[in-house]
């Protein structure tokens, strides 16, 4: 994208606005910084997540274009912060964008609310806006705190990596876009199993052993790879890496007490905003040495 | 990379309590998992009777089932459009050389054999507003027939995988006793009644006897007995070298049936054919060229089989080709949502790397089908009592699932007619003990300093030459020199065949040996009815007798083993629904 | 016209030859696992099953299972490299790991057991019910009423997704037998074909919960390894869990879809406090210690919060929601 304006239509999903707030502070404050402006989508509705996909497979159809056609309205690509979210209002605009009866239909349907989509627009994650329409090149030279020394692993989850026909950004089998943001922010990425395996947040309501399990086991693997923090691009795993962590440990028998930032965060503290205006001690899990570690490096 | 502890498998028999000294009985015995043998053994169970199931490989899964396209059917008929099919099957895919009874009770059976499915939740595929989709198969002009009858499939290209599934299900649904991994090694003749069989269960490494009151052999066409063949590697036509062994007799096998346009490479995927049949809803079939513009059989491409192999065989004699590759499919008239909805193969293309809408296919030949097999009667009965053949492995036939599924009617029906009538025979039990030493034999465990063969080495060789000496355009010489060549590997390379391990688990090696002693008794008749028949014909042709001879040979020619040794004969063919004057001119 | 076509799945240029380790036991002969190497030239197109014949050819006694060769009867799985993928469709890599199926008892080498994934299947009654006897051929049916079945035809059983499933593997981990409580997504997708045929009669949304289908997480790792693009988890699963909220409207499964709905109409986001709260009622005091905690973080939102124009959600909702 050059040195042209990055004007994207902000799509905060459930968690930024709900659960997550420190997401979507982090997300205004960084992108500020960046340089990256923000028109937040403040009438779009939940993306469905997987209950609507489930339940009303056409409503879920309708709530994705509906964000769309919003975005649309304003000339602007979609920016989400959450993997799930991506996942499906991109997997809708592909949809769309590949049949015409089902485009014609879902208008017909969006019309009784004044929306109409014309398949104009992207939507991409900021973890791609930051690689591909940003650059590395460009994210490095705003690093004015690099996180030397900072042993990261990066998280990725599910839905930000498959299926790679709907997303097809970067590789399921061998993902590496988190990790070459990490490298850009001076920081140290952590290779382990892991990191593009479910955190079982889907499925927390009916089996939470499961989540908890399935979590605890991808954040001992960091662990023991001598990992200081986990970074996720999606608030969902965020929620049951950082706000579950404690059961996870209970459920496991072990002790973790490792911090999970979002992505947003991380390329905060790298560029130089103070961990205060990062909401970090909206974390479950904080711990005072990774505090100290964070004043440090500032 | 480490594995985690596995738990390592006690399986034996699924469905079977364990046989006392490894000995079975049953009423009537089903060889061969595919849809004749399912479906024949599901129509017996349905009369009440015994029946048990012996697979080579996995129930529903082993064998050329899996790989059919498409169901043959007739559209809405009149008896007059029938007859016409028939004739049209008769002519332009027998050639002639088939039972024409056999043939025509087969297609009358279809309707209920597919209904029959359809009641069991076979989907066979409509369009939204309910009517059956139907891609018009063109006959032996190649779509100049003024009455082309049709194809239906669930999906074209992937029927035979769906009817396997929905035919398993039910076996299972019904507890009908199957073995899996065991291949039929003899079956027990005497007094010229057949009395049961010897199996090698490979998985456990035992022979088991079992004692049937009816056999019913339906164990494939047998096509994998040269390099490039479609269908399974397990289809080692098992039951034409036993029923050969035993005495029964077989027909035609020189009526051997070519895919003229399967993936030319990679090696394991010529059995892929680049799918040369009408597909609805366009009714277009791919368009074959040599080089970049030569459409080099435009008839052809919704023609039979044998017209196919005929227009490529041209094109060999010319030099424009070769029957390795050298001529391209093309798909590019279609569209890619049609290919993706109706074309079995599409993914497998794609996985490959093609875009259909650019790229065209390298074709080369392969294998299809061997339209002989062992003699039966419009009954499914051999000259041997009780002893019947169903499916690909009878014959002459023109396979395909509408004849293994009618003659999974008929078979049952015979076969359980006999065994409602006759006591469980008496094994001799001698006769049973020499065919499992011989077996048993066939496990020695090379030693260091022996120069020695594996079964499979020597199964590569045998499937070589034949390809290389019995190809799709024959020559006298070549066809001796195959016989000489194969003579000289079984006398030479035989005594030297050993195995790296005489395991009793999953042994391979053992399962190879059988299968080769079977390819040997195969190939040999194979080439020996192909020396005997001096013409050209449909599929079967030859360099040095290249027209068609009526006069002559309209002939079965049936083989027999006597003292370890084939001798032929022939057989006139009763042409009651269909005569050479029913055929157009001929296009050679 | 003829192009060039390159092999989609691995990059080959064919110039060095191709490397296997492959995994060798026999467990009547062996104590435990080895591997053995072989190296092959590079044949255009290779394919795993390829380099497995070949080395037959050779005269290996490498015992592998395949059958049709073109990814139609779904026996020829094996992993490489860690992939579940089967060896026929597969092609091969510079150098590769080959061992059997992940997670399978061994019957030899590559060759592994099926008979427990079967008997699972079988449990869950995988042939039509008829709710009326059968009209005779052919009968009425229509394709937009059997696009589902249709779709879920193409599955082969080859038990890739068995093999990757991170909850199959976790249960497989804790439990001392091979059987596990989550039946896994093969068994499901032959359920789903089922209950997707209208004329099958079963209750299969209730077989589906008692195979414990919302253990499954949708992380999409099977939809990612399926060999032949069956969208397992989009039309299989999905769809019977929408089956479920019509069938089954008391489990939990049901009432967590339902309570995400209503708190979408109502408020346009969905608050998990709320979500929680109206899924699972009174039991969802057990996590007050934790809702504390995390209150005490701003995280635990108590006050309804509607986004603007509510009412052109809600304009959709009325419209399009099943359980009404």
């Amino acid at each position: 994208m050059g040195e042209e304006q990055m004007k994207y239509a902000y799509y905060p999903g459930c968690s930024a606005k709900r659960d997550a707030p420190e997401l979507d502070n982090a997300m205004k404050v960084v992108c500020a910084k960046l340089g990256i402006e923000l028109f937040e989508l403040y009438d779009a509705p939940c993306c469905g997540s997987r209950p609507v996909r489930q339940g009303s497979p056409r409503l879920f159809m309708l709530l994705n274009a509906l964000i769309l056609g919003l975005a649309e309205s304003q000339c602007l690509d979609i920016l989400t912060v959450c993997s799930t979210c991506q996942l499906n209002i991109c997997q809708v605009n592909k949809r769309l964008k590949e049949d015409d009866a089902l485009l014609e239909e879902i208008n017909n349907s969006l019309s009784t609310i004044d929306i109409k989509y014309e398949r104009g627009i992207q939507v991409k994650h900021f973890l791609w806006v930051l690689i591909a329409d940003m650059g590395l090149e460009r994210m490095s030279n705003m690093v004015t705190r690099p996180l030397h020394g900072l042993k990261v692993a990066p998280y990725y989850g599910c839905h930000i990596l498959r299926p790679k026909e709907a997303l097809e950004f970067d590789n399921p089998d061998q993902p590496s876009s988190l990790e070459k943001l990490i490298l850009a922010l001076g920081a140290e990425p952590v290779n382990y199993n892991g990191r593009k395996k479910c955190c079982g947040m889907h499925s927390m309501m009916e089996s939470e052993e499961i989540a908890l399990k399935l979590s605890g086991q991808n954040i001992e693997e960091a662990l023991h790879k001598g990992a200081d923090c986990l970074v996720t691009p999606c608030p969902l795993c965020h929620m049951v890496l950082d706000g579950f962590q404690g059961k996870a440990e209970k459920i496991l028998r072990s002790k973790f007490g490792i911090p999970v930032l979002h992505l947003a965060q991380l390329v905060g503290l790298a560029i130089g905003i103070a961990p205060r205006d990062l909401m970090l001690t909206r974390h479950m899990v904080l711990p005072r040495g990774f505090q100290q570690r964070i004043r440090l490096l500032h | 990379m480490s594995q985690t502890a596995r738990i390592t498998s006690t399986k034996s028999r699924f469905g079977l309590q364990e046989a006392v000294n490894d000995h079975l009985s049953t009423d009537v015995l089903v060889v061969g998992g595919g849809v004749a043998g399912m479906y024949t053994a599901i129509n017996v169970d349905r009369l009440g009777l015994s029946v048990l199931l012996v697979v080579k490989g996995l129930l529903g899964k082993s064998g050329v089932s899996p790989q059919a396209g498409i169901f043959t059917f007739p559209p809405e008929y009149t008896p007059e459009t029938f007859d016409q099919m028939v004739k049209d099957r008769i002519a332009g895919y027998a050639y002639f050389i088939c039972d024409q009874e056999l043939v025509r009770k087969s297609h009358e059976l279809s309707p209920r054999a597919l209904g029959d499915l359809e009641d069991l939740g076979l989907y066979f595929r409509r369009y939204d507003d309910g009517s059956l989709v139907i891609a018009s198969m063109g006959g032996i002009q190649g779509g100049e027939m003024k009455q082309p009858w049709g194809t239906l499939a669930t999906k074209w290209g992937n029927s035979g995988r769906n009817t396997c599934s929905v035919l398993r299900s039910e076996i299972v649904r019904r507890g009908v006793k199957f073995i899996e991994n065991a291949t039929i090694t003899s079956v027990l003749v005497k007094d010229g009644e057949a009395k049961g069989i010897v199996a090698l269960d490979y998985l456990n490494g035992k022979l088991l006897t079992i004692t049937a009151k009816s056999v019913i052999l339906a164990t494939g066409p047998g096509a994998s007995i040269w390099t490039y063949y479609s269908g399974s590697s397990e289809n080692t036509g098992d039951g034409h070298a036993v029923a050969l062994r035993a005495g029964a007799e077989l027909s035609s096998m020189e009526m051997v049936q070519w895919h003229m346009a399967c993936l030319a490479w990679p090696y394991s995927l010529r059995r892929q054919e680049a799918y040369p049949f009408p597909l609805p809803p366009s009714q277009q079939a791919p368009r074959f060229f040599i080089g970049r513009q030569e459409r080099f059989m435009p008839d052809a491409e919704v023609g039979s089989k044998a017209l196919q192999a005929n227009a490529v065989a041209q094109a060999i004699i010319k030099g424009a080709v070769n029957r390795r590759g050298g001529y391209y499919a093309s798909y590019q008239h279609f569209s890619t949502k049609d290919l993706k909805e109706f074309l079995g193969p599409f993914l497998m293309l794609k996985r490959l790397g093609y875009d259909l809408s650019k790229d065209t296919i390298e074709c080369a030949m392969s294998i299809y089908s061997i339209y002989g097999g062992i003699r039966v009667n419009t009954e499914c009965e051999t000259k041997i009592k009780g002893l019947y053949a169903a499916g690909g492995a009878a014959g002459p036939i023109i396979p395909g699932l509408y004849m293994s599924l009618a003659t999974g009617i008929i078979a049952a029906e015979s076969a359980g007619n006999r065994a409602r009538a006759i006591e469980l025979p008496d094994l001799d039990l001698e006769q049973a003990e020499r065919e499992k030493a011989r077996v048993l034999n066939l496990l020695k465990v090379r030693t260091a300093n022996e120069s020695s063969y594996s079964p499979m080495q020597i199964k590569k060789i045998l499937r070589e030459v034949m390809w290389e000496k019995m190809d799709f355009i024959k020559t006298e010489t070549g066809m001796k020199e195959c016989l000489e060549r194969l003579r000289a590997i079984r006398l030479e390379m035989l005594p030297k065949m050993r195995v790296r391990s005489d395991t009793t688990r999953f042994n391979v090696e053992w399962l190879d040996a059988v299968e080769l002693l079977n390819m040997f008794d195969l190939a040999e008749v194979v080439i020996a009815s192909s020396l005997m028949r001096k013409e050209s014909r449909g599929p079967f042709r030859r360099a040095d007798f290249p027209a068609i001879d009526d006069k002559n040979w309209l002939v079965f020619i049936l083989a027999r083993m006597q003292n370890s040794s084939i001798t032929l004969d022939t057989a006139p063919i009763e042409l009651k629904y269909a005569k050479p004057s029913d055929r157009f001119e001929w296009k050679h | 016209m003829p192009s060039q076509v390159t092999v989609s799945n691995g990059s080959i240029d064919g110039s060095r030859p191709i490397r296997a380790r492959i995994f060798r036991f026999d467990p009547t002969r062996d104590r435990e696992p080895r591997y053995e190497t072989f190296e092959l030239p590079y044949e255009k197109g290779m394919r795993i099953l390829c380099f497995l014949e070949r080395i037959r050819e050779q005269g290996s006694d490498l015992a592998f299972m395949s059958s049709c060769g073109m990814a139609k009867c779904g026996t020829c799985s094996v992993s490489m490299n860690g992939r579940p993928v089967l060896s026929c469709l597969e092609s091969v890599e510079e150098d590769m790991v080959i061992e059997p199926l992940a997670f399978f008892p061994v019957i030899r080498d590559l060759v592994i057991d099926r008979t427990g994934y079967n008997a699972t299947v079988t449990a869950l009654k995988p042939y039509l019910h008829r709710s009326e006897p059968y009209k005779g051929y052919p009968e009425k049916l229509r394709h937009h009423e059997m696009r589902d079945h249709a779709s879920l035809m193409e599955c082969v059983e080859c038990l890739c997704c068995q093999s990757i499933c991170p909850v199959l593997d976790l249960e497989r981990r804790e439990k001392t037998s091979s059987q596990t409580e989550f039946i896994g997504p093969a068994p499901l997708v032959q359920l789903a074909k089922l209950a997707f045929d209208p004329r099958d009669s079963l209750n299969r949304a209730a077989l589906a919960l008692r195979a414990m289908i919302e253990k499954c997480v949708s992380c999409y790792e099977c939809v990612h390894v399926c060999p032949v693009e069956v969208s397992i988890l989009e039309c299989a699963l999905d769809r019977m869990r929408e089956k479920i909220t019509i069938a089954e409207p008391d489990s939990i499964l049901a009432r967590h879809i339902a309570a995400f709905t209503d708190i979408l109409e109502d408020e346009g986001l969905v608050n998990p406090t709320a979500l929680i709260l109206k899924t699972k009622g009174l039991a969802a005091l057990g996590k007050l210690p934790l809702a504390i905690k995390m209150f005490r973080r701003g995280k635990v939102k108590l006050r309804k919060e509607r986004i603007p124009n509510i009412n052109r959600i809600r304009r959709l909702t009325t419209q399009w929601v099943r359980s009404r």
